[in-house]
């Protein structure tokens, strides 16, 4: 069952976010955040704001409220998912005028960002379409574990299991992210974290990229070497259950 | 001495993942089984004996892991294949039961103290599901108590909220308390009064992952005293313990009596067969519940068993594999020493667990158990270990042998996340 506030944290927090990693990969996403700057907010009314700063040569996203220049306001959460299923429209509250930045720069956004994460067969043919489709894809599922863990109510439960400690989740020589456990919350951090406890190593960004298309699976990825776990396994296992819930708020 | 490699094994696995899932799931697997690192391990076993395996690249090992417990006697122990082969000749799977099927109830009844009647089925999860309907069917309550971090097979109900494939619907009726927490116990059933058909447990507390803890002092007998007070069927899972701690019933090991109690790893040596068996006032409600099989009363593992029992009577399996179980790991101990580390042993030595000291993410134990495995001993990570009575002083001389250079490598080149540098 997907639950309509975790969808919306997802999408806030998790799809959202990798925008911030999207002009590494894609040229026309860079000459928009080399442009002005706008600060966009997100308010959704049940569950949260956040701001998404785009110019001065990045993209950067901001969980909370603050200043913005463009003020985008969700009643509720099913009325934030449909803007992100295509099937509604935001409210904007502030900066009218800049309706023409939304329909415009940001939906080449948008639109870039879905190009990257909805993987067709031809395009991962090319490499650099493969390498982009697996690091952006890897953040947002890693981001939408913690939103899920926190959230869902089968991601609660087994989130409340997980002892205190981190899980490093990396790829030989190419993007890390680790998800740390407190007090059964979990948070998805960039890189390295120095609470991590248990290792997720996957043996390139190839792999990372399939497993989490679904085009490996995890079980047989184990006995293959392609992933390999260490350290100490009952949070990895239980963090496993709650990676396994990802593909209901992804698909 | 040299170490193992695996060309063979991961062949093998890859043709397993095309049309298995997981290409070997469960606790035989990678996964489930935590081979960590996974290069250390082999994947597939092309024969057995006594107390080892082959691979299918030829290297041998002693195996600790015993087939995660129906490995008692010995692989391919001569009297239990003597029997299994005679009864194939007489036939196997048929329309009525032989009169095989008598004998091992009474042979059942005999042997293990708190049985009056003997029930036959496949698997341990088979009886674990069993014990509850009974229970259910003879007191007409629903709920029922587990300890947390129980092992009762994987039907629904032995599973957690959460998990794939298992509603909240199917653990309403499940109550949790801690293994050995007797107040808890107690509390729960006061809070639950005339709601509760049954309290299960194994006889001690076999939890993967953490040090293994016997019953406290006194705890049985109290719990024992509660259930009857209580009118609660007292069930013991003794599906993994069962005729390693005494051949009579790990209850009886432990000086009490259960109600029900549930055999099947060491029954038959390996023969596919499992047992549920009960107290006379359970009887009827045990005939009552529609519970059968297809292969539940094949003759071929009922000779098995009936040979495997008598030959443990015999030989006294439970007090040789405890003998055995002490001194090999003493030894363990002492080869951890010896290097600095302190290795700890938990539970039963018949079965025991193993992790180390001042290693809070199991870093050190997984190197140093890779390093065991790669040299021909296979244990594994987080799950006990067994013995079986084959398993020669010669054997053990050998696995000491492994141990200590195995804590060498792992002194010489440190825990696998230093020395990947990950
Ligand atoms: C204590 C205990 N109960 C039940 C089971 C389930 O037995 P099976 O896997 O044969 O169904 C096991 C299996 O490991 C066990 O150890």
């Amino acid at each position: 069952m997907v639950d309509q506030v975790t969808l919306a944290r997802v999408n806030l927090f998790a799809v959202l976010r990798t925008l911030e990693g999207l002009p590494g990969h894609d040229e026309e996403t860079r000459k928009i955040a080399n442009g002005k700057r706008e600060v966009i907010q997100f308010t959704v009314g049940g569950v949260g704001k956040a701001r998404l700063a785009v110019g001065n040569g990045g993209i950067e996203f901001m969980p909370g409220g603050g200043g913005a220049t463009i003020n985008l306001w969700f009643p509720n959460a099913a009325a934030l998912n449909a803007m992100f299923a295509g099937t509604g429209n935001p409210i904007p509250i502030k900066g009218l005028t800049k309706i023409a930045y939304l329909k415009g720069p940001f939906t080449t956004l948008t639109d870039r960002l879905t190009h990257y994460l909805r993987a067709k067969p031809e395009l991962l043919k090319d490499a650099a379409y493969r390498r982009a489709n697996a690091e952006l894809s890897l953040y947002t599922a890693f981001y939408a574990l913690s939103e899920i863990a926190n959230n869902d109510p089968d991601g609660k439960v087994n989130a409340a299991r997980m002892a205190d400690g981190g899980i490093l989740i990396s790829t030989s020589g190419g993007p890390a992210v680790s998800v740390v456990a407190t007090g059964g919350k979990l948070e998805t951090k960039k890189g390295r974290a120095p609470e991590n406890r248990a290792r997720m190593v996957f043996a390139s960004l190839d792999d990372a990229g399939a497993l989490i298309r679904g085009e490996l699976s995890a079980y047989m990825a184990i006995g293959t070497g392609q992933v390999a776990l260490g350290g100490y396994t009952p949070i990895i296992d239980h963090m496993n259950k709650i990676l396994g819930l990802v593909p209901r708020y992804l698909s | 001495m040299n170490t193992y490699t695996y060309p063979k094994s991961r062949e093998l696995f890859m043709r397993a993942a095309k049309v298995i899932p997981g290409g070997v799931y469960g606790h035989l697997g990678p996964a489930e089984g935590c081979f960590m690192p996974i290069d250390a391990y082999p994947l597939f076993s092309s024969r057995a004996e006594g107390s080892y395996f082959w691979d299918v690249d030829g290297n041998r090992f002693i195996d600790y892991m015993c087939a995660y417990g129906p490995n008692i006697l010995g692989y391919n122990d001569p009297d239990v294949d003597a029997a299994v082969k005679a009864q194939m000749k007489d036939g196997n799977c048929v329309s009525f039961p032989t009169a095989k099927m008598v004998e091992l109830g009474e042979l059942m009844v005999d042997t293990v103290d708190m049985a009056d009647w003997a029930f036959f089925a496949k698997n341990g999860g088979d009886t674990t599901m069993f014990a509850i309907m009974i229970a259910r069917a003879a007191t007409g309550r629903s709920k029922i108590v587990l300890t947390r971090g129980g092992y009762h097979g994987v039907a629904p109900w032995t599973q957690k909220a959460g998990h794939p494939g298992v509603t909240a619907e199917d653990i309403a009726n499940n109550l949790y308390v801690e293994f050995g927490d007797y107040e808890g116990l107690e509390r729960l059933f006061a809070e639950n009064r005339g709601k509760i058909a049954c309290y299960m447990a194994t006889p001690y507390h076999h939890p993967v992952f953490e040090p293994n803890r016997l019953p406290p002092d006194g705890y049985w007998k109290k719990v024992r005293e509660l259930c009857t007070r209580e009118g609660v069927v007292l069930a013991i899972d003794d599906v993994r313990c069962g005729f390693r701690l005494d051949v009579r019933g790990s209850d009886a090991h432990y000086g009490f009596e259960a109600d029900i109690e549930c055999f099947c790893k060491a029954l038959a040596n390996g023969w596919n067969i499992s047992s549920v068996c009960g107290k006379e006032w359970l009887k009827e409600a045990a005939g009552s519940v529609m519970y059968t099989g297809s292969y539940w009363l094949s003759a071929v593992p009922i000779a098995a068993a009936i040979a495997c029992i008598t030959k443990m009577r015999k030989i006294d399996s439970a007090k040789v594999c405890t003998e055995k179980g002490k001194k090999l790991t003493s030894g363990l101990v002492e080869a951890g020493k010896k290097h600095g580390y302190e290795l700890r042993i938990s539970g039963e030595p018949a079965m025991w667990f193993m992790d180390m000291a001042n290693d809070p993410n199991f870093d050190l134990h997984q190197a140093w158990v890779s390093e065991c495995v790669r040299r021909g001993v296979f244990f594994t990570n987080h799950h006990n270990q067994f013995i079986n009575a084959a398993l020669s002083d010669e054997d053990i001389a050998f696995t000491l042998e492994v141990a200590d250079e195995a804590f060498a490598a792992v002194s010489k080149d440190g825990p696998a996340s230093a020395r990947k540098g990950r």
